[in-house]
């Protein structure tokens, strides 16, 4: 580790230490948050029928448990493959596009398997989203390529200064 | 496995996990301006969320206004934008604060264990949210509940353990944002560095690694919004390529949530003898055929269609004041009104507070963008109102109900 990142890991525990001092502030806002979620669990127990609690709390508590469990990890252990493999010169842009495209193909996926197209209205989902989905990550890796290119530039510059 | 080797893995283990934590991208300086950014989104989304809750189920004390006219389609949009641009933000945060979750000791006090308990609601509510939120406005449902009422009881609870969250980190944020103009890391001894600068020292490469790691969150959560939110700013409408609808596509040229025949309303509102009923708490109750509603003095008014899906599109309505309906009636100022639908079911009528009942922008509308209206748009008559949700712009009416 170099004396900066030490640096840096020293005054993060530092920044640790101040909130572990626990002052007025952390007490109201314990106060007033867990006052908030009890209302929430007493308003989805008072609508049972439409809020189906067991069912809604085994799905905002599975998505946690899917993050923590398998997304983390394996973007975790993705990235330092990546960074492994890759050249230094495309490290950066590459893992960003990855990163930018694996989200936005994610977010595009209930659009491109048209979940929610009904038949009966034309209105919903009307675009072709797979070719939008290809256009935009097209975009994505237009802009790594263009910023590999720009440092590259940038770099033979300042040798050749 | 031996004591020893136990030992030695978990100390390896420490190890790779202080040397992340050093790296930039997970520094408390990175944290601290995702989570405000986070916090920043969160709040938009909560309040507009609940100005939405508020104008469908008003409480006693609430009235939703009748100007601004496009309030609700700035809410609303604002809501679903917001939302959009969260997921991005929401994933970074949660990927530069992870190697935090194995700090050892799990739990060093009570306080401790509490704040580390308000996590739970906190990562799984924010996490809910989005994925709901987006998941509804795709029009896809695969959660075992009715999408409003789940995702308004889990803001609640995600909103909460934010509150939790900002008094256990504030002191924390304060100092990582701490201007980072004192000399840096590499000129003082790390010691002195902690005890006297803030979390960031500056050291420049750090200081480019976490700018093009912020960078390219950003540019995540703005090419989320540009490929979407031309759903309710129409001028960008071409952009939205990943947009659920497009305020120029549909029946009449423009969206439609729900059609006549998903609505199963085509054979009343083709009935030739159709009528609409005015009656309640008024003098003269009567009935109109719709050539009756054509002869009328007609208005114009130009409204926004504002979906509580974030999608809305602004059309010339033409049509006959609610207004002038109540006065032939004999009702006096002031009235609310429900307006009743041929549809059966959650939207098979709404309430229309005096304030909206009284806008000379408040129409019976016949028409739209100078065409009669279509079945799917509410043939022969709907209601079309300023700052309201689309769901509550009744069509297919069938009655109008006065109210002492």
């Amino acid at each position: 580790m170099t004396p900066d990142r030490a640096a840096n890991q020293d005054a993060d525990h530092e920044a640790d230490h101040t909130a572990r001092s626990y002052g007025a502030t952390f007490w109201v806002g314990l106060v007033l948050g867990w006052t908030a979620i009890a209302y929430a669990l007493w308003g989805m127990y008072s609508q049972k029928a439409d809020a189906n609690p067991p069912g809604l709390l085994k799905w905002v508590f599975g998505l946690a448990i899917l993050h923590d469990a398998v997304v983390a990890p394996v973007v975790t252990i993705t990235g330092l493959l990546l960074a492994w493999i890759l050249p230094r010169w495309a490290r950066g842009p590459v893992i960003a596009a990855i990163g930018v495209s694996v989200l936005v193909a994610i977010f595009s996926i209930p659009l491109v398997r048209t979940f929610g197209k009904r038949e009966l209205n034309s209105s919903t989902l009307p675009l072709d989203y797979g070719r939008n989905l290809a256009m935009v990550l097209l975009a994505i890796w237009l802009v790594a390529a263009l910023t590999i290119v720009v440092r590259a530039l940038r770099r033979t510059s300042r040798t050749s200064g | 496995m031996s004591d020893l080797s136990v030992r030695r893995i978990a100390e390896g283990f420490a190890t790779r996990r202080d040397e992340t934590l050093a790296d930039p991208r997970h520094s408390t300086r990175t944290a601290a301006i995702l989570g405000i950014s986070l916090g920043v989104c969160f709040s938009v989304c909560f309040l507009t969320g609940l100005y939405s809750h508020f104008a469908q189920h008003p409480p006693g004390w609430f009235t939703l206004p009748a100007s601004p006219t496009g309030l609700y389609r700035v809410t609303q949009g604002l809501h679903v934008a917001t939302g959009i641009a969260a997921v991005p933000l929401l994933l970074a945060k949660l990927w530069s604060v992870y190697p935090r979750f194995f700090q050892w000791p799990v739990v060093q006090s009570l306080p401790h264990l509490l704040e580390r308990l308000s996590l739970v609601p906190l990562v799984a509510g924010a996490l809910f949210m989005l994925f709901s939120g987006v998941a509804n406005i795709d029009l896809w449902y695969p959660l075992p509940l009715f999408f409003p009422t789940g995702h308004y009881w889990v803001a609640w609870l995600t909103i909460g353990a934010m509150a939790t969250h900002i008094g256990a980190k504030l002191a924390t944020t304060r100092q990582a944002l701490r201007p980072s103009a004192a000399p840096t890391s590499a000129l003082v001894p790390a010691s002195t560095s902690a005890s006297m600068l803030p979390p960031d020292p500056g050291a420049p490469e750090d200081a480019i690694v976490r700018r093009r790691f912020l960078t390219m969150v950003g540019g995540a959560s703005a090419l989320l919004t540009v490929v979407t939110i031309g759903q309710t700013v129409e001028p960008l409408r071409g952009l939205a390529l990943l947009a659920p609808r497009r305020p120029d596509i549909g029946d009449s040229g423009f969206p439609v949530n729900n059609t006549a025949a998903e609505a199963h309303v085509l054979e009343k509102i083709m009935d030739p003898n159709y009528r609409l009923r005015v009656d309640g708490a008024v003098p003269a109750p009567f009935e109109l055929t719709l050539a009756d509603l054509q002869a009328r003095t007609q208005h114009e008014a130009e409204l926004p269609i504002a979906c509580v899906e974030g999608w809305s599109a602004s059309r010339v309505w033409r049509g006959v004041r609610l207004r002038d309906l109540l006065d032939a009636a004999g009702a006096p100022t002031g009235v609310h009104v429900t307006v009743h639908s041929f549809e059966d079911g959650l939207y098979a009528k709404s309430e229309i507070n005096p304030g909206q009942v009284e806008h000379p922008d408040t129409l019976l509308a016949l028409a739209v963008n100078g065409a009669a209206l279509s079945p799917d748009h509410g043939y022969p008559v709907r209601l079309i109102a300023p700052n309201r949700p689309g769901v509550m712009q009744t069509k297919w009416l069938s009655r109008i109900e006065v109210h002492a």
